[in-house]
């Protein structure tokens, strides 16, 4: 692998000075990691050898004549292995501070050269595990926002100079913050690996609302949980079915369950199953979120809720990237909602942010109310028109990809169902299939409903986008909170100048990403263009000519 | 085809504009190397699908008794000769609409000759920026810059060398601004 390097490196000595491409910081110096790096890298490399080793040595037939040469001759190469692959990434490793930003070049096989600039870094780590201490070396790393892990992960640093670095870093994050908001307070440099006070969520704080009883009843009776335990109730009734005791089968009248044929029959039973269906998803709802409370206390909010295993949850208010609305097709007739937010992990938590629900049901009218006590920054109506709605040439597209879905499903299913699993499933009738495909027109509604909902308005820098998948979404962010904004146009829809649009907020390890199909392309582009700001003309940047003709 | 511009133009001294009805498409295009090493790329790729293809069919005809060794041959036929039309066409046309802009404000990508993708990643949002140079890439005097944002990556793929250093060195210098997200 390293025999292949096209790249020899120039200089042996440390700091060294860049090699070939200008592809290095100007006055820079670079650094490599401690030579110790060497040492334990070769002993962590083999430490995954020592199982298998111990497994040949005991299973083996170690002892009899020359196998001990062998082994140890295995060994041998494959310490000469893992010392030589260290020593190569010891080599290749190397990283620089400049008077903007950290650089560090690392990779063999693929070459990579990161740069965090000082203004991005959250959070500097010192670490050390046993095998570290006893070299006398510490591990740095270095995080930003993007995504959840080590951003820059130095893994070898000598333990006298790893202060002096974390300084330097969190010195020059500090002026790099200051120079530019003059957020000071934020910036006070020695605060690396700050642990703001997170407060335990128990009772403290300002409750904001709590669900009451109708509510969860409420909530359990349109939930969408009804799905799922009906799946859990019919595979009840099929599993009970098997393993009934062959002694009941026989107590059952067969003549007179002859009349389970008859529709009267059918249609109680398969009302005693949604019933049933019914009770336990509410029950299940109950369960889940049973004297669910919001409370504020300053920066964070406070979730806790949960009958038998309570649930707490804190978010960073600051930390909150976006809020969507939902109102579930049960619930829409009532003009009920439920918020959900996106939050970036919190600096000081160290979380990778996550998704969650903010309140499962209120009056959509409360809404805005309850956003403005515990999100002031996204307290907005969510029933505000669309004022850039979908185009009417659209609306063919989102009927005719909600039915055929469905055709397709029922074909794929009955064809399944009847081809190859009639062994085992009672054969498909085409009644059955032709009563499926009876719901068709309810699925062009649904195409129909999702087009009608489809929507943006821009207002102050807060976005609302509004969306169906079966219930009515609407997204609630801020201009400034989104981290990348993208517009995609297949053949068929530039063809009639459509374009979908996807805006992602941050969000977990991939972010959350929320999008609109089937737009009109011009409204689209003024969307991203809108929600960019005013923006720069483009500079043509040198760029070294073409070696061949286009 | 247009060919680059090549007028001056320092990082940092551009005008802002208002904000525009329309989005006109990014200015810049890749490396006119990319071509050869998507090609090369693809062809290694498609060789290995031919391989298995053949591998798969002929055993198939080799073992299976209802198998004929015509439709071994078909098949790998066809295979081997989807695999070179994609070499041959796909660079050109990925070449052909690869765009991007990096201005003070926003990095602006285009791409895709099937479905077009437009992304903007405003400076602001952007964590740290990467130079990556494979194998490949490195044969070809070649790099790949990756901005990343908290709701992950976008790639600037098969820069010039010193071009994609240039790039990252500007998106580092305009992403400086410390942003709580």
């Amino acid at each position: 692998m390293a025999e292949s390097d096209p790249h020899p490196q120039s200089s042996p000595v440390e700091p060294v000075s860049p090699p070939a491409p200008a592809t290095a910081p100007v006055d820079a110096e670079w650094h490599r990691m401690s030579p110790r790096f060497v040492f334990v890298g070769t002993l962590r490399q083999l430490r995954g050898l020592v199982i298998p080793a111990a497994i040949i040595l005991i299973t083996g037939n170690v002892g009899r004549g020359g196998s001990e040469l062998i082994l140890i001759g295995i060994a041998v190469v494959f310490t000469v292995l893992a010392a030589l692959g260290s020593l190569i990434e010891w080599w290749n490793f190397r990283y620089a501070l400049t008077d903007r930003e950290l650089v560090v070049r690392s990779g063999i096989v693929q070459r990579q050269e990161r740069v965090v600039p000082y203004g991005r870094i959250q959070a500097i780590n010192v670490s050390e595990a046993p095998l570290e201490r006893v070299a006398g070396i510490v591990r740095v790393t270095v995080e930003t926002a993007a995504g959840g892990t080590a951003d820059i992960d130095i893994r070898a640093i000598a333990q006298d100079k790893a202060p002096q670095l974390r300084e330097a870093l969190a010195a020059a994050r500090a002026q790099a913050r200051q120079a530019d908001n003059g957020i000071a307070e934020d910036a006070t440099g020695a605060a690396s690996t700050v642990a703001t006070e997170t407060p335990s969520a128990t009772t403290g704080g300002e409750l904001l609302r709590r669900l009451s009883t109708p509510e969860l009843l409420a909530l359990g009776a349109t939930s969408g949980r009804v799905g799922p335990m009906a799946a859990v109730v019919g595979a009840t009734l099929q599993f009970g079915a098997e393993i009934m005791p062959e002694s009941w089968w026989d107590r059952i009248p067969w003549q007179q369950a002859e009349a389970l044929q008859s529709v009267g029959v059918v249609a109680s039973l398969l009302f005693v199953i949604a019933a049933l269906t019914w009770l336990l998803a509410i029950g299940s709802t109950a369960l889940a979120f049973g004297g669910f409370e919001l409370r504020r206390d300053g920066d964070h909010l406070l979730l806790q809720h949960g009958l038998l295993d309570r649930k707490r949850r804190t978010i960073p208010v600051a930390r909150i990237q976006a809020i969507v609305v939902g109102e579930q097709l049960l619930r829409q007739p009532f003009r009920r909602a439920d918020i959900r937010f996106e939050s970036a992990g919190g600096e000081a938590e160290g979380a990778a942010g996550d998704s969650g629900v903010l309140f499962p049901f209120l009056p959509r009218a409360e809404v805005r109310a309850l956003l403005g006590q515990a999100a002031p920054e996204f307290a907005t109506d969510p029933t505000v028109p669309m004022s850039t709605r979908l185009p009417r040439r659209s609306l063919r597209r989102y009927v005719f990809g909600a039915t055929v879905g469905w055709v397709v499903f029922v074909g794929i299913a009955a064809a399944v169902l009847g081809l190859w699993l009639h062994r085992w499933v009672d054969v498909v009738t085409w009644q059955q299939v032709l009563l499926l495909l009876m719901a068709t027109p309810l699925f062009a509604w649904l195409g129909w409903a999702r087009w009608r909902d489809g929507g943006w308005v821009v207002e102050n820098g807060t976005l609302l986008l509004r969306w169906r998948s079966v219930s009515r979404q609407t997204l609630i962010t801020r201009a400034s909170r989104i981290q990348r904004r993208e517009m995609t146009a297949d053949p068929l829809q530039r063809r009639v100048s459509l374009a979908s649009v996807q805006l992602s907020v941050a969000s977990g390890l991939v972010g959350g990403h929320y999008g609109l199909a089937h737009a009109d392309r011009h409204d689209t582009e003024r969307l991203l263009a809108m929600l960019g700001g005013p923006r720069h003309e483009v500079v043509i940047h040198k760029v070294p000519a073409t070696v061949e003709p286009s | 085809m247009a060919t680059n511009t090549f007028d001056a133009g320092e990082a940092g001294t551009s005008r802002v504009i208002e904000v525009p009805e329309r989005l006109p498409d990014p200015l810049h295009q890749l490396d006119p190397r990319a071509r050869q090493l998507w090609r090369l790329g693809s062809a290694i790729s498609g060789a290995m699908f031919v391989g298995i293809v053949a591998l798969g069919t002929f055993g198939a005809a080799r073992f299976l008794p209802d198998f004929e060794m015509r439709w071994a041959w078909l098949a790998s036929g066809i295979t081997l000769a989807l695999a070179i039309l994609n070499a041959w066409l796909s660079p050109n046309l990925r070449y052909r609409y690869w765009r991007y802009d990096i201005r003070p404000d926003e990095a602006d990508l285009q791409h895709g000759w099937f479905t077009r993708t437009r992304q903007l990643v405003p400076m602001a949002r952007i964590q740290h920026v990467d130079t990556r140079r494979g194998p490949l890439d490195r044969r070809f005097g070649l790099a790949s810059v990756v901005l990343y944002t908290a709701a992950g990556p976008a790639y600037i793929p098969a820069l010039a060398n010193e071009v994609a250093a240039d790039v990252r060195d500007r998106i580092a210098t305009f992403a400086n601004i410390h942003d709580d997200l």
